[in-house]
C-alpha cells in the first residue's frame, strides 16, 4: 500500500516540477519590468480587497503572485503588505489558520523595518481574524498591542479606532455595558477631530450595545447622533446605509413596526440607487421579517420571495437558505402548505449545497497548502518531505473528519426535513379530523334550531291553548247563564200561552192583552240572551282561530268588560276559593278605536289573569286577613298634547286624536325590581314549572306594539301592579 | 212570605215573578230583589222583620253570596232567616263553605224551579 502511495506521489512530483519550471521562467520575465509595476500590483490588491470582491480565485492569485514578486525584489516592505493582503485575502474562511500565518509574517517584517503604525494596523487585522475565529481572548490581545503602539505613538485616530474595536469585540463576547463604555471613550476622542465617519461608527456600535441591553432610547439617540454626524458631513448615503439598517432594528425591537420598515425601505431604495443588487437583500429580509412579527404574513411574503429572487440571480446565496426557511414558514402560517413544504425542501437542498461548498473552499485551500508543500519539498531536504506528507495526512484526516461532520449535518437536515414532513401530515390529518368534528357539531347546531324552532312554534300554540283553557271555564259560565234564561223564559212562556188561550176562552180580553205583553217581553229575552250566547261563542271562536290581522273598529270598554269576565271566571273554575272584587272605571267618551279585537282581548285577558293571580298569590300567603283582592280595570282617552292651531283642520291632526289608555291595576304582591325589565322577555315565568308558558306578556307586548301602541308597566313590591296599554286612537 | 232574591243578573227579576206569578197572585210569595251582595245589605237594613228567605247567588262580583251568607248569619240572630245559595258551580268546596257558613240550603243552576218551588212551600 505504501509503496503504491509513493509511486503516485513520485510520479505527480515529477509533473509538477516541469510546470513549475515554465512558472518560474514566467516569473523571472515578469519581474523583470520594474518595481513600479510591482507597486501597483500590491496597491491594486490592497484597493481590490477593501472593495467588492468579484474573481476571488484571480485576486488570489495576484496576491500571491505579489508576494513572490516582492521576494524577488527584496522589497520587505512591499512583501509584508502582499502578506498582509493575502492574510486579509484568507480572512473570508473561518477556522483556517492561514490569516494568522500570513499576518504574523507580515508583522515581524513591519518590526523589522520600524514601520510601527503598520504594525499596529497588522495587529487591528490580526485582532480580526482572531475575532472571526471567535477567539476573543487572543483578538483583545491583538487589540491591547494595537492600543500599545498608538499610544506611545500619541496616534489619537488610532487610539480611538482601537476603542471602537475593543467595543466591537467586547459586543461580540455579549459585555455590552463594557462595550458601550469603550465606544464613549471613542467618541470623547474622536468629537474634537475631523473623522464624522469613525465618529459615526463608534456611535453605531455604541447603538448596537444599548439595544442588546434593552435600552432602546439610549440607542436610538446614539444612532441618530451617527446619522446626524454623517449628513452634517455630507457623508454618501452608501455610508449612511448601515446606519438606517441600526436605526431600523432599534425600531424593530421597540415595536414601532411603521418606523423599522421605513427605515429599511431607505437602505433598499439606496441599493436600488447604487444599483447594488447584493445590498437589496438585507433590507428585503429584514422588512420581511417586521411583517412576520406583526404576523401579516401576506405582506412579509413578496419581501421575502425578492430577496430570494435576487439571492438567485445574483449568486448570492450565502443567506438563501435562511430566507427559503422564512418563505416556508410564512406559507406555513397562511396556510398553504404545499408552498411551504416546496420552500422546505428547497431550504434542506441550499442547506446542502452550501455545505458542498464549504468542502469544496476547504478542498481548494488544501490544493494550495499541498502545492506550497510541494513547492518546499523540491527545495528542502528529505525530512521535511516526509513531514509534509505527515501534515497531508493529517490534512486528509482532516477532511474525512469534516466530511464525517458534514454527513453527520446532512443526516440531520434530513431527518429534521422528515420530521417536518410528518409533522404536516399530522397536522393535515389533525385538520381534516377537526373540519369532520366541526360539520358534525354544525349539523347537530342545525338540528338542534330546527328542534328549537319546532318548540318555539309549539309554545306559542300551548300558550294560545293554554289562555284558550283559561277562557272555556269562564265561556261555560258565561253561556250557562244565557241559556238557563232562555230555556226559563221559553219554558215560562208556554205556560203563559195556555194561561192566555184560557183567559181567551174566558172572554177576559185585557187579561189576554197583559199575557200577551208578557209573551213579548218574554220573546224580547229569549232573543237577547240568545245572542249573547251567540255573541261569546263567536268570541271564543275568534280567540281560537290562528290569525286575523284585520282590524275593525271596536268598543274597548266592552271588549275590556267582556275579557274581564271571562278572566274571572276562568279563574274561578279552576280555583273555587278564589275570590275578588273587580272594579271597572270605563271612559265612556271613548267610542270606537281600530284594533283586532281578538288580539287586544287577548292581551287584556292575559293581563287580567296575572292580576287575578298576583292578588290570589298575596292572598294564600298573607296573614291579614282583612286583605281584599282587587283587580280595577280603567279606560281613559287621552286627547292629543298638541294645542289646535285654530286655522281648520289639518291631515296630521286628524291622524292624531290622541291616545286610549286601558290600564290593568291589582294590590298583589308587585313585581321586584329586578325582575321588572325582564317580564316581557319570551320565556320569562315566575310561576311554577309548568303552570306558565312564559309567553304571555312577551305576546302581549308584540301585539301591542303591532298596534303601533305602547305596553308599561308600574309596580311597587307588596303594593301592587299596573300595566297601561297606550294605543292610538287614529280611526 | 218574603222572598229576597239576590243575583247579578237582572232578568232573574222578570223570571222569578212570571214563573212564581200564581203564587205571588194568590199572595203566598212576594219578592224582592237585590242585584248584589252590597244591596241585599242594605235592603235587610231597612226591612228587618219582614224577609223570611233569602236566595242568593254565590258568584258575584264585589261581595260574593258566601261573604253575604257570613255576614247575615252574624247579624240577623232573632229570628235567623233561612238562606239558600245557589251557584253555577256545584262543588263540594263551595258547598262546605256555605254549609260551614251556616247555609240553610244549596241549588246548582241551572235552577229547577218545581223543586225550588216545593222548598219554599216545605219552609212556609
Amino acid at each position: 500500500m505504501k509503496t503504491i502511495q509513493n509511486i503516485l506521489r513520485n510520479t505527480t512530483l515529477k509533473k509538477h516540477r516541469g510546470l513549475l519550471c515554465i512558472f518560474w521562467i514566467g516569473m523571472f520575465s515578469f519581474s523583470g519590468v520594474s518595481q513600479n509595476s510591482l507597486e501597483t500590483l500590491v496597491t491594486s490588491v490592497s484597493e481590490r480587497l477593501q472593495g467588492t470582491i468579484t474573481d476571488s480565485v484571480q485576486l488570489y492569485s495576484d496576491a500571491q503572485r505579489a508576494v513572490r514578486l516582492s521576494e524577488q525584489e527584496n522589497s520587505e516592505e512591499l512583501l509584508a503588505t502582499s502578506y498582509h493582503n493575502l492574510a486579509t485575502w484568507h480572512q473570508g474562511n473561518r477556522k483556517i489558520d492561514s490569516s494568522v500565518y500570513y499576518l504574523e509574517k507580515a508583522n515581524q517584517l513591519y518590526k523589522k523595518l520600524g514601520l510601527e503604525v503598520l504594525q499596529a494596523e497588522t495587529h487591528l487585522t490580526l485582532e480580526d481574524t482572531y475575532k472571526q475565529n471567535s477567539a476573543f481572548g487572543k483578538a483583545l490581545e491583538e487589540d491591547f498591542k494595537a492600543l500599545g503602539i498608538f499610544e506611545k505613538l500619541e496616534n489619537q485616530a488610532g487610539i480611538a479606532k482601537t476603542y471602537t474595536r475593543i467595543c466591537d469585540l467586547l459586543y461580540y463576547q455579549q459585555k455590552y455595558k463594557e462595550g458601550a463604555d469603550y465606544c464613549q471613550k471613542a467618541i470623547d476622542i474622536l468629537q474634537p477631530l475631523n473623522m464624522p465617519e469613525e465618529l459615526a461608527l463608534a456611535h453605531r456600535y455604541k447603538a448596537d450595545n444599548f439595544l442588546i441591553l434593552g435600552q432602546y432610547k439610549d440607542a436610538l439617540s446614539e444612532i441618530n447622533t451617527a446619522i446626524n454626524v454623517l449628513q452634517e458631513a455630507g457623508k454618501d448615503q452608501n455610508i449612511l446605509a448601515p446606519n438606517y439598517n441600526t436605526r431600523g432594528n432599534i425600531y424593530k425591537y421597540m415595536k414601532r413596526y411603521e418606523d423599522a420598515i421605513a427605515e429599511y425601505q431607505k437602505c433598499y431604495n439606496i441599493a436600488k440607487e447604487a444599483n447594488d443588487e447584493a445590498a437589496l437583500i438585507a433590507p428585503l429580509g429584514n422588512i420581511g421579517h417586521v411583517y412576520r412579527l406583526q404576523e401579516k404574513y401576506e405582506e412579509a411574503l413578496p419581501y421575502t420571495l425578492q430577496a430570494i429572487d435576487i439571492m438567485k440571480r445574483s449568486g448570492l446565496n450565502r443567506n438563501l437558505f435562511e430566507n427559503y426557511m422564512h418563505a416556508s414558514d410564512t406559507y406555513a402560517a397562511l396556510g398553504e402548505f404545499e408552498e411551504a413544504l416546496k420552500y422546505e425542501r428547497l431550504f434542506s437542498g441550499e442547506r446542502f449545497k452550501n455545505l458542498q461548498q464549504t468542502i469544496s473552499q476547504l478542498e481548494s485551500e488544501l490544493q494550495i497548502k499541498y502545492e506550497t508543500s510541494k513547492k518546499d519539498e523540491t527545495i528542502v531536504a528529505q525530512s521535511e518531505t516526509i513531514d509534509k506528507q505527515r501534515r497531508t495526512q493529517l490534512l486528509y484526516i482532516g477532511i474525512a473528519i469534516l466530511l464525517g461532520i458534514i454527513l453527520f449535518g446532512m443526516y440531520f437536515t434530513i431527518k429534521n426535513n422528515r420530521k417536518k414532513r410528518k409533522a404536516l401530515a399530522a397536522l393535515n390529518a389533525e385538520l381534516a379530523q377537526k373540519q369532520t368534528a366541526l360539520e358534525q357539531s354544525n349539523s347537530k347546531l342545525k338540528d338542534s334550531l330546527d328542534e328549537l324552532k319546532a318548540t318555539q312554534a309549539q309554545l306559542i300554540q300551548s300558550e294560545k291553548m293554554a289562555s284558550l283553557g283559561e277562557l272555556t271555564a269562564g265561556i261555560a259560565h258565561e253561556i250557562q247563564n244565557p241559556l238557563n234564561f232562555v230555556n226559563n223564559f221559553s219554558e215560562v212562556s208556554n205556560e203563559l200561552i195556555e194561561e192566555m188561550n184560557e183567559e181567551i176562552d174566558k172572554g177576559d180580553m185585557a187579561e189576554t192583552k197583559l199575557i200577551a205583553a208578557a209573551l213579548k217581553q218574554n220573546l224580547e229575552k229569549i232573543n237577547h240572551h240568545g245572542k249573547r250566547a251567540d255573541g261569546i261563542v263567536k268570541g271564543m271562536l275568534q280567540h281560537s282561530r290562528k290569525s286575523t290581522v284585520q282590524k275593525e273598529p271596536t268598543d274597548i270598554n266592552k271588549l275590556a268588560d267582556e275579557y274581564l269576565r271571562l278572566a274571572y271566571h276562568g279563574l274561578r273554575a279552576k280555583d273555587k276559593s278564589f275570590n275578588a272584587t273587580l272594579e271597572t272605571n270605563f271612559d265612556e267618551t271613548i267610542g270606537k278605536i281600530e284594533v283586532i279585537p281578538q288580539d287586544m282581548g287577548r292581551v287584556i285577558l292575559n293581563l287580567i289573569t296575572n292580576a287575578f293571580y298576583a292578588t290570589n298569590e298575596l292572598k294564600n300567603s298573607t296573614v291579614n286577613s282583612e286583605f281584599k283582592p282587587t283587580v280595577s280595570v280603567t279606560t281613559e282617552r287621552i286627547p292629543s298634547l298638541e294645542p289646535a292651531s285654530g286655522k281648520g283642520v289639518t291631515n296630521e291632526e286628524k291622524a292624531s286624536k290622541g291616545s286610549v289608555i286601558i290600564s290593568v291595576k291589582d294590590n298583589g304582591k308587585g313585581i321586584p325590581k329586578e325582575m321588572l325589565h325582564k317580564i316581557f322577555q319570551p320565556f320569562f315565568t315566575t310561576k311554577p314549572t309548568g303552570e306558565g308558558t312564559g309567553l304571555g306578556l312577551s305576546m302581549s307586548y308584540d301585539i301591542v306594539k303591532a298596534h303601533g301602541g305602547e305596553l308599561k308597566v308600574l309596580s311597587k313590591e307588596g303594593e301592587g301592579t299596573e300595566f297601561i296599554i297606550i294605543l292610538p286612537n287614529s280611526d | 212570605m218574603k222572598i229576597l232574591v239576590v243575583d247579578d243578573e237582572k232578568d232573574v227579576k222578570d223570571l222569578f215573578l212570571q214563573r212564581f206569578r200564581k203564587e205571588i197572585k194568590k199572595g203566598d210569595i212576594a219578592f224582592a230583589f237585590a242585584f248584589s251582595g252590597e244591596e241585599a245589605l242594605t235592603y235587610l237594613k231597612q226591612h228587618k222583620q219582614e224577609t223570611v228567605l233569602i236566595l242568593s247567588d254565590i258568584n258575584m262580583p264585589g261581595m260574593s253570596g258566601l261573604e253575604l251568607l257570613e255576614k247575615i248569619k252574624k247579624k240577623y240572630t232573632a229570628p235567623p232567616p233561612t238562606v239558600m245559595m245557589v251557584t253555577a258551580y256545584g262543588d263540594s268546596e263551595n258547598y262546605n263553605t256555605a254549609k260551614r257558613l251556616g247555609a240553610d240550603d244549596f241549588l246548582t243552576k241551572p235552577v229547577d224551579f218545581k223543586v225550588l218551588k216545593e222548598k219554599l212551600m216545605n219552609n212556609n
